[in-house]
């Protein structure tokens, strides 16, 4: 590969990840959070609505966020608190209030579980990222010779997630954290594709990690 | 920085792109085969369970024989551990209509996959696999009549994957056994609970396919 390409699919690299975002995020704690010794925070998603779902790149990267910034709270990821209360917290059975979990806790066996996972919190996670007013037109080719490109794409990115903050032990809602994110994404071509991706999502990931994040290890 | 061998031949790029994308049509179809121990307080019952060899070694097949896949041993496994978490004890019987009586159990059950489904992101107009696994379990007393039986259904849906579809198959199926036992743990507790068949009635000539009309418990 000659130096100029190289050079192009670097500069292709590096602006696709610089593509401009603007998020936002908004916050509404109806209580303070209080936590102790070896308190848990588990992170679900919601699976429950038929058209919107979390992504799982979503979830896994907003774990890793809270894993960094509130280092000293025990986070419990998704799949292993679904595992450890099988299968209290699939779908079809998961509370869809916070007054429920009082109705989920009255089963014994389940009050012990969540006792012996010292679960404080629930934080559940909605919404998702989305592709609209995609435009524009590129044509591509490939053959033995050679190939490229030619055209531009266009969309707009928007991310919308909430986390809903929970008192699992009080069954009592503790407030709502939300986040949007939009961008506009543009791959224009001539010869070579390149990318100005706007990343919403890993936008909102980021703020909204940063705020619970904040919440939490102030707790 | 990793460059690429002088020697790549440029002219072999088409051929090497086909290449994954033929690869990405032809994943397998994995599905989850361990489940987690229920969380639940078993019920004071001995129940004999019957696995039919159909049950067992259920492989899905489509009709145009592209896609084909084993789901019976996946099943098994997450029946396994729901029956043994519901039951103080589990005994697997030999027939779920004859005289299990010798094996000292109270009931004898036994899962039927009626229809396994699903539908691709093309045929929803979503991002997403969805699954379908239409159940019906059959009670029996320990003396082989037919007592009662309970359908329903399972499902789960994955969001389809950038390269591999059958991978979101896969784990839509598997959201679909965790939700069938999530439907057993929080319905079929209280089926068996209400101990209808402790007073087996005449048994019906076979058991009705479930239907949206179906009552959700059925005694005969």
């Amino acid at each position: 590969m000659n130096h100029s390409t190289k050079l192009i699919i670097n500069a292709a690299l590096v602006i696709s990840l610089t593509g401009c975002v603007t998020a936002r995020v908004e916050e509404f704690m109806q209580e303070e959070l209080v936590m102790t010794g070896d308190d848990a925070v588990v992170i679900l998603t919601n699976r429950q609505d038929a058209v919107v779902e979390t992504e799982d790149s979503f979830s896994q990267c907003l774990y890793g966020q809270l894993r960094s910034r509130a280092s000293e709270v025990n986070i419990i990821s998704e799949n292993q608190f679904k595992d450890e209360m099988f299968p209290w917290f699939e779908p079809r059975l998961a509370p869809t209030r916070a007054e429920l979990v009082n109705v989920l806790l009255e089963e014994p066996v389940i009050a012990a579980k969540v006792e012996n996972l010292n679960v404080r919190y629930l934080v559940w996670i909605h919404g998702e990222s989305e592709a609209r007013n995609k435009q524009g037109m590129m044509t591509c080719t490939l053959s033995p010779a050679g190939g490229g490109c030619l055209g531009v794409l266009s969309w707009d990115n928007n991310s919308n997630y909430e986390a809903s903050i929970w008192d699992i032990r009080e069954g009592t809602p503790m407030g709502v954290i939300s986040t949007e994110a939009t961008g506009t994404s543009v791959v224009p071509a001539l010869g070579v594709p390149l990318p100005l991706i706007a990343r919403t999502k890993n936008a909102s990931c980021k703020s909204l990690g940063q705020q619970l994040g904040d919440i939490l290890a102030g707790a | 920085m990793t460059t690429l061998d002088p020697k790549f031949r440029w002219g072999a790029l088409p051929g090497l792109l086909a290449a994954l994308m033929l690869a990405g049509c032809a994943g397998t179809v994995v599905i989850e085969s361990e489940f987690p121990e229920p969380v639940v307080k078993a019920m004071p019952f001995s129940a004999g369970i019957y696995y039919s060899p159909e049950f067992k070694e259920y492989i899905y097949k489509e009709e145009e024989g592209k896609l084909e896949f084993e789901l019976g041993t996946k099943q098994l496994a997450v029946y396994d551990k729901i029956f043994g978490a519901l039951f103080e004890q589990t005994i697997n019987v030999p027939s779920a209509d004859g005289d299990n009586s010798a094996f000292g159990v109270d009931l004898v059950l036994e899962p039927v996959l009626e229809e396994y489904a699903f539908l691709s992101p093309q045929e929803t107009a979503t991002n997403f696999y969805a699954v379908s696994m239409k159940y019906q379990i059959r009670l029996y007393s320990d003396q082989g009549t037919i007592v009662g039986y309970w359908p329903f259904v399972a499902y789960g849906k994955d969001r389809k994957k950038f390269v591999n579809g059958n991978q979101s198959l896969g784990e839509a199926t598997t959201l679909a056994l965790r939700d069938a036992a999530a439907a057993m743990v929080s319905q079929f507790k209280g089926v068996v609970e209400k101990e209808q068949w402790r007073d087996p009635i005449s048994a019906p000539a076979a058991p009705p396919a479930p239907s949206a009309s179906t009552p959700e418990v059925t005694s005969p």
